[in-house]
Formats: structure tokens, sequence, C-alpha cells
């Protein structure tokens, strides 16, 4: 078997959008190290088909709707947690009083299910409809307005109007 | 735009849509990008390409052995008895026929597998138009077209016989005598299969019996026999028949055989739906003319009857000196250790040599 070589067209794509792929990544699951697991397994898993993607016209939407099934499907695969005694060093534990506003909405960001983070995710930093986080996620818009009910609920009861506003 | 339509409050609404796009979009989110991401990624994509060929070959082995080994199970002779478990070297008996062993009998099986017996049926209504004769055994097929039953009672049977001596018609009845060998009574015969019924010598012998006319259902057969002693009849019952082993058996034997010498014949086993395996060397036996022997086969290194593989014996069989010259049949059937039998030249039972 000849050792594989990424198209030209598949290099430019992967040097040209990681960086934001990343940082996708990185606002859906909120951990540097599963997010970059993330976007090399989408990348891999993209390039074994480019041919057949690049032919779709929207790569970049496949790798995100891929990202995204992956930190919803098989994030458990790729990372069991362990439940330990000990905290895991750098992380500072503060109180919500003397927790700055936006660490405080992105630790209660981190603490949603992942269904409901990915709807916020997808609505709130990609500005996607209801209609294409439903297509993303392969789930009705019923369920895509649900899940944003509960988020919003739960952001809104946990944030004093102060902090929101 | 709002995904939430339960808010209470559009402003505070509005500003947590405001607060979550701004958090979402600062640079709290920022990573690093890769030093080398497409050769980070190419040697990914390459790994999973190994894999995905390990797993290809491994399904691919896994799935010939399967197409291999399933005919195997399913039908242990499909591969025509080459299958490991089979295997110990060439087949015997397949480019040259296996020796014969020798001269040594053996004594008959103890147990022949038989048909088992019918179910009773209607009485038999409708008998063949002629019966004929087996040594002394009456047979007498079922012309119609359905299994029937044909009890003594039913069928009143009669046997009437002249005595040379008195110049008399003497009448004698069924059921007087016990069939030898296998049988099944009441006679529930299939048609076309015949029911028998024996006629034996009875007591005070020394006179001439003759003109034997047998009276069944009303119709009268007249068979060919005398005697010198007055007849016995056992009931109406039916031989059933020899349960055949899957095996289709041939034999070559010379067409001229001579008195007070032996010869050699050649018998030819083939097992046609799948391996024949042998659990014990079968025993056969062979019959020329009155001459009967039983003997057991050379199953050197045979295992089985391979399938569609034909497996050749040569026998040897012995002409009296007192055989009557002329034409006689020379058969051969082979008994397995299940009881089933093997018979060479089944349409036939045999072959004809002609004795000189």
């Amino acid at each position: 078997m000849s050792r594989w070589a990424a198209p030209e067209s598949f290099a430019e794509f992967v040097r040209g959008r990681h960086g934001d792929l990343l940082r996708f990544a990185h606002v859906l699951c909120g951990d540097r190290y599963l997010a970059e697991d993330l976007v090399q397994d989408a990348l891999e898993r993209v390039g074994m088909a480019w041919a057949r993607i690049e032919r779709q016209d929207n790569p970049e939407g496949y790798v995100r709707k891929t990202i995204t099934n992956r930190y919803l499907n098989q994030v458990r695969v790729m990372r069991r947690e362990r439940l330990t005694d000990s905290v895991p060093e750098g992380l500072v534990l503060q109180s919500e009083q003397s927790e700055p506003p936006d660490d405080h909405l992105r630790r209660l960001l981190s603490e949603l299910p992942r269904q409901q983070r990915a709807v916020i995710v997808l609505r709130f930093y990609l500005d996607y409809s209801e209609a294409q986080i439903a297509e993303t996620l392969g789930c009705s818009a019923g369920t895509v307005k649900s899940n944003a009910s509960r988020a919003m609920a739960k952001l809104r009861n946990a944030l004093t109007p102060e902090v929101i506003s | 735009m709002s995904l939430d339509n339960t808010v209470d409050s559009p402003s505070v609404d509005s500003a947590l849509d405001e607060r979550l796009r701004d958090v979402l979009r600062d640079n709290g989110f920022e990573l690093p990008g890769w030093d080398d991401p497409v050769g980070r990624v190419a040697s990914g994509i390459r790994r999973r390409r190994r894999h995905r060929l390990v797993l290809a070959s491994t399904v691919t082995c896994i799935l010939a052995a399967l197409l291999l080994a399933i005919p195997a199970v399913l039908w242990p002779g499909y591969w025509g008895g080459y299958w490991p478990g089979y295997w110990a070297g060439p087949t015997p008996g397949v480019d040259s026929p296996i020796a014969f062993p020798g001269d040594a009998e053996v004594p008959a099986p103890a147990h022949l597998a038989r048909r088992s017996p019918r179910a009773d049926a209607k009485p038999c209504t409708e008998l063949a138009e002629q019966a004929w004769m087996e040594g002394s055994t009456v047979m007498l097929p079922n012309a119609s077209s359905h299994r029937c039953t044909l009890r003594d009672g039913a069928a009143q049977t009669v046997l009437s016989v002249t005595n040379a001596g008195t110049g008399l018609r003497e009448v004698f009845t069924s059921g007087s005598a016990t069939p030898r060998g296998a049988w099944q009574s009441p006679a529930t015969i299939d048609p076309g299969e015949p029911a028998r019924l024996d006629i034996t010598a009875g007591n005070g012998c020394g006179q001439r019996f003759e003109d034997f006319v047998l009276s069944v259902l009303g119709r009268s057969y007249e068979l060919d026999l005398s005697t010198d002693c007055p007849p016995s009849l056992t009931g109406w019952y039916v031989e059933p028949p020899l349960l055949n082993a899957p095996l289709t058996v041939t034999m070559k034997a010379p067409t001229t055989v001579q008195r007070g010498q032996f010869f050699d014949y050649v018998v030819t086993v083939l097992s046609v739906p799948g391996t024949f395996k042998l659990r014990d060397c079968p025993v056969y036996l062979q019959r020329l003319g009155t001459r009967v022997a039983w003997r057991r086969l050379n199953c050197d290194r045979l295992k089985a009857f391979p399938a569609h593989t034909p497996v050749s014996f040569t026998m040897r069989a012995y002409v009296p000196p007192d055989q009557p010259p002329g034409s006689t049949k020379l058969s051969w059937m082979a008994v397995m250790s299940d009881g089933t039998v093997a018979i060479a030249n089944l349409a036939t039972d045999g072959v004809k040599v002609d004795v000189i």
C-alpha cells in the first residue's frame, strides 16, 4: 500500500481552518485537550473521504457537524472520566461571590447537559437557525426548542439581572 | 431572535442572549494553532488506513475460513472427505482396489435395520390377480392404489389340496404356523407390496399332496407346489424391508467362473450425499448360488467413504465343486454398524455369472 499523502486542497483547508475549528471545539466542550482530540478526529475522518466531502461545497460545515456529533456521541469513549478525591492541579475553586461574571457564566455553561450546551453554542456562537441546529444534531426542531428553553431557564435562574446586564 | 419562548421579561432575555454571544466569542476560548497541522492530520489518517487494512484483512480471513468451515460442518462430505479430521493421507481404495484381507468368516450381524411397522389401515379388498412363490412362501401383492391391511380372519384364506393317496380334496386354513425370520403381522401393505404367507410341512408325512389352490377374498390362486406332508399355513404377514445406507454399490465380476476355483471381483462403494463415516468396519454377505459367507471388509486406514469418491475393494469367491453348471447369481451386501445395508447392484440384486 502506497504512503498516503494529503491532497493539496485538503492540506490548504487544514492549514487555513484548523484554528477556527479548535476554537469552536473548545467553545463546545470547554476543555482544551478534548477540543484538540475532537478536531484531530474530525479532520482525520474528513481526510479519509475528502474527495467526496469536497464535492459537497461545504467541507467546514461537515467538519463542524462531525465535531459536534463526536462530542455528543463519542466523548465518553474518547475520554472516560474517573472520579478521584484529589482536585487536579491548576484548578482554583472560587466562590460565586468572588468569581468574575464571565467566568461565572462559563462555569454555568460547562454544567449544562451536553445536548443543551451544543444547542446554545450552535445558536450563539455560530448563529445557526433552529432548522440548521436540528439538521446538525440530527434531531427535530421541537427537540432543539425544548433543549434551548431548558438551558436558558437554567442560566436565567442562576444569574442575577445585574450579572446578565 | 430568542429561542426561549417562555421568557417573562424580554429585556432580560435579550440581555442574556447578548451576554452569551459575548462570552462565547471572547478570547477566553482561543487556542494556539498546531505547528504542523497537515502533518499531524496526515499521520493520523495513515494510521487509520493501516487499521482499516488490518481490519479488512482480518474480516476477509474470517469470512474465508467460515466459507470453508460451514459446508464442512453442515455437510461433512462437502470437501470430498479431505477436510482435516478425515485426512489421513490418500484415501485407500481410490486409485486401486483395497486388497482382499483373507478368507476368514465372521458371524452374521445380530441386527439388521428394517422399516418400522405400519399402522393398521383399511381392510384389503383388491389383491393382485397372480401370486407367486419364493421357496415355500406365497407372495400376494396389494393391487389397489392405497395402503391396506390383510387380516387372516377377514381374508378368508383357505388352501385346498389333493391328497394323492385318497384322491380327495382337503382344506387347510391359515394361522396354524408361525412365520420364520423378521415379520410384522397383520400384513399392512403399500400399493404393489406383497403380503406373505408361508406353507410349511405339518405333521403326518408320508402322503403326497398336490394341486395346491389358495383362496383369498374369494379369488383363487393355483400354486406350483407339491409336498409329502400335509401343509400348514402361517398367517399373512409382511417382511419389513431392510433400510439402506446412503451408499451406491456396484460390482464387476467375471462373466464365467470355474467350479473348484477362486475368482476375484471388485466392489465399488460410492457415497453421494456426503462423507459416510465408518464407526466400525462393515461386514458383508457374499452369496454365490447357495453358498453364503459373512466376512469383514478390509478397512485398513479407511475411516470413511468420502463424498463423490468411489472406493473399491477386491473380493474373492470360491466356486464349490458341486455347484451345478450354468447361470447363477453373485450377490453382495454390506451391513453397517447401525444395521443399515448397502446392496451391490440393487436393482438386480447382484450380477449373473456362468459356472462352467
